[in-house]
């Protein structure tokens, strides 16, 4: 279109000489987000072929015949006409389009235009992530943006979610993206100190509704202005705001229930094989031992089977006295509107899930008021201000040997449930239906995130903001064990209180200013600084011996006792950010942050982050304009380094000697003795806890990107691709060090580690008639992990089962290789290394496999048919492997006393049977061999998210005096194709950053059925 | 506004300060932990609690279970393979009683390092300084038994040896274990200085069991040279800890009351510290982890004279079909854990006496343990005899303390005595520990992999 732009102008101005009796009119064409003149805006006459282009300034001349219209336009804007009246000078404002206003993307301290943006941005957009049931919104994310990798690592309403923007950088600090919510930097890590099964997650407290859009920020060049905390990417969440016109109210609101996708009977051994199964081991063991089954041993004594008569053994299901099908509902309510000096946005949340293991449960209820405030055309003031209370019902959920599900498993089937006088049958530690009836785990969050901000536009162009904030987080557990329950029944019932308040101020003040010189280069320069405390205060009161389970309260215990600390950290930043463009099609971008942070030592206190990015619009360019089908064509390319300080301890450098006792594990995983204070009995003590390091500083992490955006046939078809180097040096590692020295671990500026990838992000505008339109989004991501340096093999996981070594990425599987199972014998078949002899102590090996996906992604298909609109939404994760930890306990092939899980049902049995599972006998299930069979294919593609919804028509709802309604039904997690055996694919146990990819009790996702309705007024 | 401006830039720059100068609220920086007296006794009480750690019940568990004293019935696999004779060197109670053990050598080596320096009295400086150098020697002669072997019995490597504190880490920290001489001649060094530093008593009778004393110290150097076969060096230092008081104490008594006069020794625990050994014993139904049990076959020595008392202190298990130990048995595990008892004495001195052909002074020493028990005297007559009646004295004394591990091994008798051991919850007939290398535990894989010059024992490689 462009392209034919001069030849048409010459045949206008020819046209032009011809017509006589005219006016010469001036003016000016600015844009209305900016102000700023426009060159090259196309201005004619209406109903004539006359016509000119503005100049430089975004300045023209016209001649016209009086009381014609001339016609504004330029692509992404709406075409304006102006009447030609007696004046002679005009200023003409052109608005960007709908569409191109989407366009605008948030990037830190800003927002740009896509067009002109030279890092690696992903935006995932409020209408992608609509009437989602989900408690938090980073779960939301899973699958919508390349190079994001999001995984649920439980079905546990509320829980964890582990977001990693392009790999992880660290080891030992964290590899969790910032989160900035409006310009605040939030909390996103667990703050419940309860270690009591997954870890709770932060995000949930927000309200998935209130987003307007995430922008998930991955070069240095994006990220590089968020300087020591950027190295993991950034996530930008911006919130709905008012818009100028009468209220509008929406409500919208959706009821389902959910169960997990998988039933968890499907692994169940019932009572009658688990006696077979206890069996046949304990005969092969007597066979192997004394050369058959039918010799004596020592003694005399003939073989008898464990279990005399299996057929007749009870049949005890303990899995579905502990799971139910969860009910949820949310209502959303909101009212926004304004004029030109006011705009405000109220809205309310409801919020509450059940999950699918009895008694869990989130329940959370939110309110906000965004309001921006105009005093003068130069002074503007705003707030956001957020509240939410939310809690959560908790049980024993994975990553612990208590876990409900876990226990399931491991009380044997042929066991009831309860004894003859009611009490719990308990044959080891807890039973699964006693923590499921008897645990009361509450924890409830107070949340408030506000700020409010001062704009003063200085000059034109210069604006200064300043930006004061808070988060506010306060967290009460009670956690209490009637007497029922193990912890308690000694005891006379035993509760723990907690309250945790995390409090953080944020100040930051920026100052901008937007220019052009000689018409073609655009400045936009920006310079500010921002400040944050954290503080961190922690009261816990435990009580024990209750006078009656109707008790629960600590002040009705015997005996009490009580602890308490405190702990901050701050960080004070200085950035600079200049982005320049020339005619939007050579563009630069430099960012410089300088950051100082309480953690480090003062010599080594401050860092600085330095970041470019250069890009070349192509398709901006002259030669580019006769090629019709590429719409935008876009060179990138960024470098810079980024930062990190997260996940290490306040004061990491010190030397330090405190009340509490040196780290051990507590042992069995529920012994006493971890923690807990340094007194001697009722004698005050203290000891060294932390060996010192003064030379401890930043975390680096230098990246390097290139990629390219390209459009087609009228945007109809966006691809971008994004390959990218990230190299992190002097890792905040706890480095191992000779126990000798009385610690296990020295925090220390050591290692390298690298992540390398690409992304591909594809959108197309498949479809787009007057009824019928087909949209879909697809992206493919790729990370390669690697440990470069490191000073010693890290054990990340117990039994060793995780290693973090040189050469391997991380999560690798450290486990004695199983080649196979021989045929004829039935016995494992080890890769022995370079001897014929299998070592259980040396012939252990890293796998060439690990938690991390070869790729993954998403593909999202929205159709729209006349008033019914069906979302069709996967996601899938291929050649990621997942340690089944679960075979590991439950596929004991006679070793153990407690239950099986359905895999061991493949064992060999005879000659000439082919499996992996091989025949139960002890020199086959060594409680020390750590088998690889255990570490499995958890590529999965799922169904996540499907929706069908029909849109009432106008005509009937402005009937009942509805803006509009839409009704819809939709599920979750409908559909999983995976190989993996266990419950779940999408696992992590941990709520360790080193430990990814185990499976171990974890509740898996559930599948939620759900319909809801949208309505505005 | 330019005010406000000028404000806002004047609240951000002194504000800066303020947020990065931030010091630790609830610890102290090593420079601070002997600055006075009550500090430094706050240090050697921070000491006993790492001690905890180490006798909460993790020395005495893995040692009877890995022995033919208890065994391991619940899924714990670390203590399973104990019982199985079957240590992987990944095992991770191994580990942590390793790190432990060090972490006390840590904290004594800072108070042996620091307290001199200090400005306090000669008297409070030798206290201190006796109780780091017991509890060091304590510590070593812990990891040279399970780790390094028994002189003359078995084994050659002893352990890394550290005797400074550590403050960062340094070439010198990646150190050769040295010979089992070494790490057994450190020990004795310790408590010679121990000896002649500490005090013979305390302010109060519970101080002075709480903490090491005189006769604490001679009691374990007593038992220094049993492990030595120096028997009259042993003979010599239990008469010295005895220091002829009888057993006074009601067996029972001396477990379940706090800071008897049967204790030498005895670590102090409350409700908050929890000792760990009812938890492993006691089963679920009674708030306990049920996780051991002792052998059926050492529970039916307990009872087969019916007189013996030791024998009432066990309960029976419903679930699980087994036999415990009640001698600890404080719901809220505040139980005292007694180190060093006063009836180790007498039969230490009986083993000494009889190794020195002393064969009455040995059978009365026996008869003293022996008639506290409530069991008539004993038969034996020969030197052998006494010697064997010295060790079944032992077994029935000590369920749970323990010791019968290293008594077998240092006695010679490993390789027969754990053979064709039975669990009741095992998946073999029995358990047999077939090679000598295994009378010692593995050491810890984090080791080995961290400090390259430290050479795994024999069995483990």
């Amino acid at each position: 279109m462009r392209a034919k732009l001069p030849w048409l102008l010459l045949l206008f101005c020819m046209v032009g000489v011809v017509h006589a009796q005219t006016v010469s009119i001036s003016g000016v064409v600015v844009a209305k987000e900016d102000n700023l003149p426009m060159p090259g805006v196309t201005i004619r006459v209406s109903g004539t072929s006359t016509g000119t282009q503005t100049d430089a300034d975004g300045k023209f001349k016209i001649d016209v015949a009086p009381s014609s219209k001339i016609i504004a336009s330029f692509i992404g804007y709406t075409t304006q006409e102006v009447p030609v009246t007696s004046q002679s000078n005009y200023k003409i404002i052109l608005v960007a389009e709908a569409r191109a206003l989407q366009e605008l993307v948030v990037v830190g301290y800003g927002e740009q235009n896509r067009r002109t943006v030279t890092g690696a941005i992903s935006t995932v957009s409020a209408d992608q992530i609509k009437n989602i049931p989900s408690p938090s919104a980073d779960q939301l994310l899973q699958g919508r943006s390349p190079g994001v990798q999001v995984s649920a690592g439980s079905g546990e309403p509320g829980t964890s979610i582990m977001v990693r923007v392009r790999g992880a950088t660290s080891i030992n600090a964290s590899s969790e993206p910032l989160y900035v919510i409006d310009g605040v930097p939030i909390v996103s890590q667990n703050l419940a100190r309860s270690t009591f099964g997954q870890p709770s997650n932060p995000l949930a407290d927000l309200n998935p509704s209130d987003i307007e859009s995430m922008e998930i920020l991955k070069d240095a060049s994006a990220t590089a202005i968020y300087g020591a905390r950027a190295a993991n990417g950034v996530i930008l969440i911006t919130t709905k705001r008012g818009k100028s016109g009468k209220p509008v109210i929406s409500i919208s609101s959706y009821v389902g229930t959910s169960k997990a996708w998988k039933d968890p009977n499907d692994l169940r051994v019932d009572g009658p094989t688990f006696e077979r199964l206890q069996n046949e081991a304990s005969a092969n063991n007597w066979s192997d031992t004394y050369g058959s089954i039918t010799a004596l041993n020592p003694a005399g004594v003939a073989y008898k089977p464990a279990y005399a008569n299996p057929d007749a053994a009870i049949n005890t299901n303990w899995i579905d006295p502990i799971m139910q099908s969860g009910a949820l509902y949310n209502i959303d309510a909101s009212i926004s509107g304004g004029n030109e000096r006011i705009k405000y946005l109220v809205s309310g949340n409801t919020f509450k899930q059940e999950g699918i293991m009895k008694p869990t449960l989130f329940d959370r209820k939110t309110f906000r008021t965004n309001l921006d405030f105009a005093v003068s055309d130069a002074v503007k003031f705003g707030t956001s201000i957020f509240y939410s209370t939310s809690k959560r019902n908790r049980i024993q959920n994975g990553n612990n040997i208590n876990s409900a599900l876990a226990n399931a498993y491991f009380y044997p089937s042929n066991i009831p449930i309860y004894n003859a006088d009611g009490t719990y049958n308990r044959p080891v530690w807890e039973s699964p239906v006693a923590i499921v009836n008897e645990t009361d785990y509450l924890m409830n969050t107070d949340r408030i995130i506000g700020n409010i901000f001062g704009d003063w536009k200085i000059a034109n162009g210069l604006v200064f903001r300043t930006n004061w904030s808070v988060d506010n987080n306060y967290i009460y557990e009670n956690q209490y064990s009637n007497t029922n329950l193990t912890a308690g029944s000694g005891v006379g019932g035993t509760a723990t209180n907690s309250v945790t308040r995390d409090y953080n101020w944020i100040n930051e003040n920026v100052l901008t200013y937007q220019t052009r010189l000689a018409g073609k280069h655009n400045f936009n320069i920006l310079v500010g600084n921002t400040l944050q405390k954290n503080v961190n205060n922690y009261t816990s009161a435990t009580g024990t011996g209750f006078p009656s389970n109707e008790f629960r309260t600590i002040a009705a215990a015997a005996i009490k006792n009580s602890t308490a600390d405190q702990t901050s950290w701050g960080i004070a930043s200085f950035f600079g950010r200049v982005n320049y463009d020339f005619s939007k099609k050579y563009l630069f971008t430099g960012n410089l942050r300088y950051d100082g942070s309480s953690r480090f030592g003062a010599n080594h206190r401050w860092g600085m982050f330095p970041s470019a990015s250069v890009g070349w619009a192509v398709s901006e360019e002259n030669f580019m304009k006769s090629v019709k089908a590429i719409s935008e064509l876009k060179l990138r390319a960024s470098y810079g380094v980024t930062g990190n300080q997260g996940g290490i301890g306040n004061f990491a450098s010190l030397g330090l000697w405190g009340g509490q006792r040196g780290g051990l594990r507590g042992g069995g995983g529920v012994t006493p003795g971890a923690g807990g204070s340094a007194a001697y009995a009722d004698y005050p003590g203290f000891n060294a806890i932390q060996l010192a390091n003064p030379d401890l500083k930043w975390e680096t992490t230098a990246q390097f990107d290139i990629g390219v955006d390209v459009g087609l046939f009228q945007d109809k078809l966006n691809v971008t691709f994004d390959y990218y180097n990230k190299q992190t040096k002097d890792m905040l590692l706890e480095v191992p060090v000779p126990r000798s020295t009385g610690y296990s671990t020295l925090i220390q500026n050591y290692g390298a580690m690298e992540n390398k990838g690409f992304e591909l992000g594809i959108n197309a505008n498949a479809i787009q008639k007057e009824n019928f339109s087909w949209d879909i989004a697809f992206n493919l991501s790729r990370n390669k992990n690697l440990v470069k340096k490191l000073a010693a093999p890290i054990s990340a996981f117990t039994r060793d089962y995780i290693r973090i070594e040189e050469g391997y990425p991380l999560f690798s599987f450290y486990v004695h290789e199983q080649l196979g199972v021989d045929k004829q014998t039935g016995d494992i078949i080890w890769n022995t290394g370079a001897d014929d002899i299998f070592n259980v102590n040396t012939d252990r090996f890293i796998l060439k496999k690990s938690a991390w996906p070869d790729f993954q992604g998403g593909l999202t298909n929205n159709f729209k048919y006349k008033a019914f609109d069906l979302m069709a939404f996967v996601q899938y994760s291929y050649g990621n492997y997942v340690f089944n930890y679960n075979r590991y306990f439950f596929e004991h092939g006679g070793e153990r006393t407690t239950g099986y899980s359905s895999q061991q049902l493949d064992r060999w049995q005879k000659p000439g049977d082919e499996t992996d599972i091989p025949r139960l006998a002890r020199k086959n299930y060594d409680t020390n061999f750590r088998p690889s069979r255990h570490v499995e294919d958890a590529s999965y593609i799922r169904l996540k998210n499907v929706s069908l919804g029909f849109t009432v028509p106008k005509t009937l709802t402005s009937k009942i005096g509805i803006g509009s309604a839409r009704l819809y039904v939709s599920g979750q997690n409908v559909l999983t194709f995976t190989k993996y055996s266990g419950l779940d694919p999408e696992v992590s146990v941990s709520p360790s950053e080193t430990v990814q990819g185990v499976d171990q009790g974890v509740m898996p996702q559930p599948r939620i059925w759900m319909g809801g309705i949208n309505l505005t007024f | 506004m330019k005010k406000i401006l000028t404000a806002i830039l004047l609240i951000t720059s002194v504000s800066a300060c303020n947020v990065l100068d931030i010091k630790p609220l609830s610890q102290i920086s090593s420079s601070q932990a002997f600055a006075s007296l009550n500090s430094a006794e706050g240090v050697v009480n921070g000491m006993y609690n790492n001690l905890q750690t180490v006798y909460m019940w993790r020395v005495q568990v893995i040692s009877d279970v890995a022995s033919d004293m208890s065994q391991q019935i619940d899924t714990w696999d670390a203590l399973i393979s104990a019982d199985e004779f079957n240590f992987s060197a990944d095992n991770s109670e191994v580990e942590d009683l390793y790190t432990s053990l060090y972490r006390c050598v840590d904290i004594a080596n800072s108070i042996v390092a620091n307290v001199p320096e200090m400005t306090v009295a000669q008297t409070n400086k030798d206290d201190l300084m006796g109780q780091a150098y017991f509890v060091r020697a304590l510590s070593y002669f812990d990891l040279a038994r399970f780790f390094g072997g028994i002189p003359n019995v078995y084994g050659t490597e002893g352990v890394v040896l550290k005797l400074t504190p550590s403050v960062g880490v340094t070439e010198a920290d990646f150190s050769p274990r040295s010979t089992l001489r070494q790490t057994y001649d450190q020990v004795e060094k310790d408590l010679i200085e121990a000896i002649a530093k500490l005090p013979e008593t305390r302010a109060s009778t519970d101080l002075t069991r709480a903490k090491a004393t005189k006769p604490a110290a001679r009691a374990l150097l007593a038992r220094y040279y049993l492990y030595n076969q120096q028997w009259a060096k042993a003979e010599q230092f239990a008469t010295e800890a005895i220091a002829n008081l009888p057993l006074s104490v009601a067996f029972e008594t001396a477990f379940r009351s706090k800071n008897t006069a049967e204790s030498l020794f005895e670590l102090q625990f409350n409700a908050t510290d929890g000792a760990g050994l009812r938890n492993w014993y006691y089963p679920s139904s009674l708030s306990g982890r049920g996780g051991t049990a002792l052998h059926d076959k050492t529970y039916a020595e307990m009872i087969a004279d019916p007189a013996d008392l030791r024998g009432k202190l066990t309960a029976k298990n419903p679930t699980t079909n087994t036999f415990y130990t009640t001698k600890w048995n404080t719901a809220q595990n505040a139980d005292n854990i007694q180190i060093l008892r006063r009836s180790e004495q007498y039969l230490i001195r009986a083993e000494a006496r009889a190794e020195q052909n002393n064969l009455t002074g040995a059978a009365a020493d026996i008869n003293v343990v022996r008639t506290r028990a409530g069991v008539a005297a004993t038969t034996a007559a020969t030197k052998d005899a006494l010697i064997a009646a010295v060790m079944q004295e032992r077994k029935l004394e000590f369920v749970g303390e323990g010791h019968r591990w290293f008594d077998v091994i240092r006695r010679g008798t490993g390789l027969t005595t754990f053979a064709s051991v039975v669990r009741t919850r095992g998946s073999l007939p029995s358990y047999s520990i077939k090679v000598a290398g295994k009378q010692v535990l593995p050491i810890p894989s984090a080791e080995i992999r961290t400090n390259t010059k430290v050479v795994q024992n024999e069995a483990y490689r």
